[in-house]
Parts: C-alpha cells; structure tokens; sequence
C-alpha cells in the first residue's frame, strides 16, 4: 500500500495544529497506517532540519568585533579628522573675514592698479585652499600682512 | 559596548540564517549580516523598550536582505514565485539538511522568511507576523502552506531524506 487518504493530516499533526479530538484519531491511525509513518518520519526530518539552529561563520564575528571596536573608541579619536576640518573651515572664514576688511581699509591708501593685483592674488589663494591648508594659511597670512600694513598707512 | 557584544553573539544565528536563505549566498550574507548589526548598533536608540531585540533585529536582516535582492534585479516583484539567482548554499551539517536547504532556496521569498523566522526557537508568533506583515492568527496557516509547498520540492527525494537522519 502507497496511498492513504489521511496522509495530508501529517502536516498539522506535525505543526501541532490539529485539535485534540483530530490529534487523538490520527495517533491512532499512525499506529496502523504505513503510509503516514513514514510521511511522518519525513515531515518531521524536515521540521528538525528546519529547526536546526545556523552557525554564522567565525570570520563573520571577528570582522563584527573589529568594526563595533572602531565604532566603540573614545569620541576624541575618532573625531580627529572631522575636527581638522572645522579647523580649516574657521581658518577659510576668518581669511575670507580679513581680505573683506583689508579691502575696506586700503580703498583709497593704494593706487588703484595696486589694489586690483593684491584682490586678485588673494582670490587665488582662498579658491585653492579647500585642498591645501598650506594654502589657506599662506593667504590668511598675506590677508593679515595687508591689514597690517594698512594700519600703518595714514589716512587721507 | 559589551552587552551589545553579547547581543551580537547571541542573535548573529538569526540574522546570518535569515540573510543567507533570503539571498542565498554564504558570502553575501555575511556581507549584509555585518551591515544589520552596524545598523542596530547606530539604530539601538530607536529602539522601543516594548519591542523586542529580537524581531527589530530580524526586521532589519529581512529589509537589507530585500534591499540587496532589489539591487541585484530591480525589474522582478518581490512575492510568492521562486527565481533565478544561482544558488551558493553554506555549508550544511549532514545530507538531510542539505536537501532541506536547498529546496528551501527555490521556495519564494516570503515564504523563505517565514520558515526561517517560524522555526527561529525565541520568536513568538506575533513576532513573525510583525516581521513578515502576515497576520499574527494567519501565520501558522502559512507557515503550514510554505511547508506543503516545500515538501512538495522534495518529492523523489524522501529515501535519501530518511537515511540522513
């Protein structure tokens, strides 16, 4: 015999889906049913393969590990890089700051060639420095250097 | 820092089983099991103290695992029909477990989740459901059509299921 028509109860019998009533029939007619015993034998093979808990590799963890320790260090470290760029953004606005101040202050003390010159060298250094702070420091520096010489400067 | 360790060790089962039978790649799901818990890690504070690690944590595996499946082929709805990516199973203990796993990757998505999640031992039926989206009173109706359906993947193959035990 390879049929039975009770055969598509094995399922719930399994899943412990059946009521009592249905639970203690189908016990019943396992014990003389062949067909069933074994679909039984089959359907339980694939609960347990089913339940069967799953191993993340080794590797998986050791990578885990090194990644949650970057994401565990002190703040300070790994603001390091962030905080050299807040650096040089003050650095670009106090630059951008003093050649607005310096052009207020040399408007009318130097010729007017002179003063174009010195706009363009400064405007220059400051569009370039986002990608070199050498740059940026020599152009904050000429900015101050013209600030200073302005100063010295007499008024009209 | 050390108890979100503990946390990783005890659920990097659950969401490397979910990512590898979701995309069927040991490789990849280890990819993307790192990305879950790096996400969980930033996310944590997000975290309802009502809700449950557990299935936040599989909720986050199921969607990466999504995301990844939709990269890899945007033009294919994600439902019910089994497709095409060529298999690369993990290594499985024995040859019955193996026969499982692989049927299991020809089984649709959603149906590959619910497997995955139902037999998962510390997840509660209203836990699948919320990860799922399947009615909670519904999901043993299809956790027991996604059996039917994977069973039937295994036809002519029982012999070699029953010697594997």
């Amino acid at each position: 015999m390879n049929f039975c028509n009770r055969t598509e109860e094995v399922l719930a019998f399994v899943l412990g889906t059946m009521d009592q009533a249905g639970r203690a029939s189908f016990e019943s007619h396992l014990a003389t049913c062949p067909v069933c015993s074994r679909e039984l034998a089959i359907e339980q093979r694939i609960d347990r393969a089913l339940a069967a808990p799953v191993e993340a590799p080794q590797e998986l963890g050791e990578r885990l590990g090194e990644a949650l320790a970057v994401l565990a260090k002190p703040a300070g470290s790994r603001l390091h890089t962030p905080r050299i760029l807040s650096w040089i953004a003050a650095a670009a606005v106090l630059t951008v700051l003093g050649w607005m101040i310096s052009v207020r202050l040399l408007e009318g003390v130097l010729p007017p060639g002179a003063m174009g010159q010195l706009a363009g060298v400064l405007t220059r250094l400051t569009s370039s420095a986002g990608a070199n702070l050498g740059t940026l420091i020599a152009a904050g520096s000429l900015t101050a250097a013209a600030v200073a010489i302005a100063s010295l400067l007499p008024g009209e | 820092m050390g108890a979100f360790t503990d946390l990783v060790r005890s659920h990097s089962g659950l969401v490397y089983g979910i990512a590898r039978r979701m995309v069927r790649d040991a490789h990849l799901a280890e990819d993307i099991s790192q990305e879950v818990f790096l996400k969980a890690w930033l996310g944590i504070g997000l975290l309802r103290e009502s809700a449950s690690f557990t299935s936040w944590l599989a909720s986050i595996a199921n969607r990466a695992s999504l995301d990844f499946l939709r990269r890899s082929r945007p033009e294919d709805p994600v439902g019910e029909e089994a497709d095409e990516i060529p298999a690369r199973p993990a290594e499985v203990p024995d040859q019955g477990s193996k026969l499982v796993e692989e049927a299991l990757s020809l089984l649709g998505e959603r149906d590959r989740l619910l497997l995955t999640l139902f037999y998962y031992k510390d997840l509660r039926a209203s836990e699948v459901a919320g990860v799922t989206g399947i009615p909670e009173g519904s999901v043993r109706v299809y956790v027991h059509r996604a059996r039917r359906r994977l069973r039937s993947l295994l036809e002519g193959r029982e012999d070699e299921l029953l010697q594997s035990n």
